[in-house]
């Protein structure tokens, strides 16, 4: 590989760079040669679409919604698909009979469900909340179910002989701590999931934060300001999921830190 | 009753050759105990007797040893007597009063370690203190750290098990044992799953904590050497179901690491009235290969 090894004692940052550097050029000379800011934007525009939207404060009144809108979807669907986590893996018959319906609701498309959600909740903020909700709520939910499967049944019978008894005790003690790493994993799907909830509440329920954005700039033509408003979604995506898998290293450090004699 | 009981009479578990027929009563008592498994595959029932009326007595302060080939059901018996899986028929008593469950009175040091990976060193040792919630946090911790320096880890107290090698994970599941201060300890192959040369070291290391504090160990093992190198007595099983086949004797002098153990006479002696044993059980399935 003659074309890896030219940049590969560069710094992963830089390439990256590097690479984004490329397609944003090729972006510009192809966007001069269609001639067409609402068929195919130039990079300028974009450009001086999202300085605009920034120094007019816009971005930030709107990302301030939708960040309130995702934390609040997202802390409710954790804590309540915590909940039924934990008692669908420590209670095997509960845990029996709710999987399938479990599986069959996670596959049901979101946009699918759009009409219940505003039949039901309507499009305020209940609404929007709901679909943010939906979209993190099966990604924990399965992760918890599983860690508390997962749970290492030789730990459990160490547990039980120096007499960690009762079924409280053994969840505190080791079914909880076990299930750490399954749970931190559902938390950043769950995250990642949560932004996708919050655009399509945001775009296809009442307008609001972001979505709105986009919305309304896609009706007037203003290609370049659909796609500016655009481009914080991926990169507050990427943001939260990086941050979530921090904070996983940090709470197992067991799994992490380097094996040595 | 099985065979061998008939044939060690009113003393069930010795035999005529044991010196501790007369020695301190019995602390541990084994009274034709069967265990049957049973489970569904496919729907259909299956059966799997593990151990039929085996009988054992071990005295206060005696280290048995229990070999036999993989599917004899020691470690069977080893759980039972830990109270960890409950049993079919018969008795199992110790000082006297029958065993329900897992009880502080024993200890048990697992093949896999079975140590919690997101506790450091110390407050794996600690557990059976800060599960019983006796003591003070700061006793616990004094308990723990001076039943590390026993086992050779101190400096290791802050590391997390994965950090370490088998043989030092061991160490911590022994360290962890003495912590909780039982009266018999059980041992489930503990050695089982480490390399040879650490394993003598841990064999030699073993007899010498055990030499200061002479608590009773229950020990099951397939590795023919450790059985008899650690021994009073070896309980010989017999290929599953599992009863006790005979007992040996062990009277090599201790302490046994103040000499070359391999190279005294008796020691091949016993250890070939051992394999002896187990070799004219062998129907069909040959026994692991390190019984050989």
């Amino acid at each position: 590989m003659k074309g890896g090894s030219l940049f590969a004692g560069w710094p992963q940052p830089v390439r990256h760079l590097l690479f984004a550097a490329v397609v944003v050029g090729i972006w510009q000379l192809v966007a001069l040669q269609v001639g067409n800011e609402v068929l195919f934007p130039s990079l300028v525009g974009v450009v001086t679409a999202l300085a605009d939207l920034v120094t007019s404060g816009k971005l930030v009144t709107a990302l301030l919604g939708s960040l309130q809108l995702l934390f609040t979807g997202f802390t409710v669907a954790f804590v309540l698909a915590f909940a039924s986590g934990m008692v669908m893996g420590y209670h095997k018959p509960t845990g029996m009979a709710l999987l399938p319906l479990a599986s069959f609701i996670y596959s049901v498309p979101l946009i699918a469900l759009l009409p219940l959600v505003l039949l039901l909740f309507g499009f305020g903020f209940p609404g929007r909340m709901v679909v943010v909700t939906y979209a993190s709520f099966f990604p924990v939910l399965l992760n918890v179910y599983a860690g508390v499967r997962e749970t290492p049944s030789d730990l459990m019978e160490v547990a039980r002989s120096f007499g960690i008894t009762g079924r409280f005790e053994l969840l505190r003690r080791v079914v909880l701590p076990s299930s750490v790493p399954f749970i931190m994993a559902g938390f950043r799907l769950g995250i990642g999931r949560a932004v996708v909830g919050m655009a399509v509440a945001e775009v296809f329920l009442r307008l609001g934060g972001i979505g709105a954005l986009i919305v309304e700039n896609g009706a007037r033509f203003r290609t370049a300001y659909v796609i500016a408003a655009i481009v914080p979604l991926p990169l507050l995506g990427i943001a939260l999921t990086k941050a979530a898998g921090r904070f996983e290293q940090r709470i197992q450090y067991w799994r992490y830190t380097a094996v040595t004699e | 009753m099985s065979e061998a009981s008939d044939r060690q009479g009113v003393a069930p578990g010795l035999t005529d050759s044991t010196p501790f027929r007369t020695g301190p009563s019995p602390e541990l008592e084994i009274i034709g105990l069967s265990k049957t498994f049973r489970w569904q595959k496919k729907g259909v029932p299956h059966e799997l007797l593990a151990l039929d009326s085996l009988d054992l007595t071990i005295s206060k302060g005696e280290f048995i040893t229990v070999i036999g080939p993989s599917g004899s059901g020691k470690t069977t018996l080893l759980r039972i007597v830990a109270g960890l899986i409950g049993f079919d028929g018969g008795e199992v008593r110790i000082n006297g009063a029958p065993v329900t469950g897992p009880g502080r009175d024993r200890a048990v040091v697992f093949q896999s370690f079975g140590l919690f990976p997101w506790k450091t060193v110390l407050e794996n040792v600690m557990l059976p203190l800060t599960v019983r919630k006796e003591v003070s946090n700061e006793e616990a911790e004094d308990s723990a750290r001076s039943n590390l320096d026993k086992v050779g880890l101190a400096g290791f107290e802050d590391a997390h098990p994965h950090q370490l090698s088998g043989g030092m994970q061991q160490r911590v599941g022994l360290a962890r044992a003495l912590t909780a201060d039982p009266d018999i300890f059980l041992m489930d192959e503990p050695f089982g799953s480490i390399d040879a040369q650490t394993r003598l070291v841990m064999q030699e290391e073993l007899l010498r904590i055990w030499s200061e504090t002479r608590k009773t160990v229950m020990f099951v093992t397939h590795d023919l050497d450790e059985a008899v190198m650690l021994a009073d007595r070896v309980a010989v099983l017999t290929p599953g179901p599992g009863t006790v086949q005979d007992e040996l004797v062990v009277d090599l002098p201790r302490p046994r690491w103040e000499y070359d153990l391999r190279a005294h006479p008796r020691f091949a002696e016993i250890r070939h009235e051992v394999w002896d044993l187990i070799r004219q059980d062998r129907i069909g399935d040959a026994p692991s290969g390190r019984v050989t």
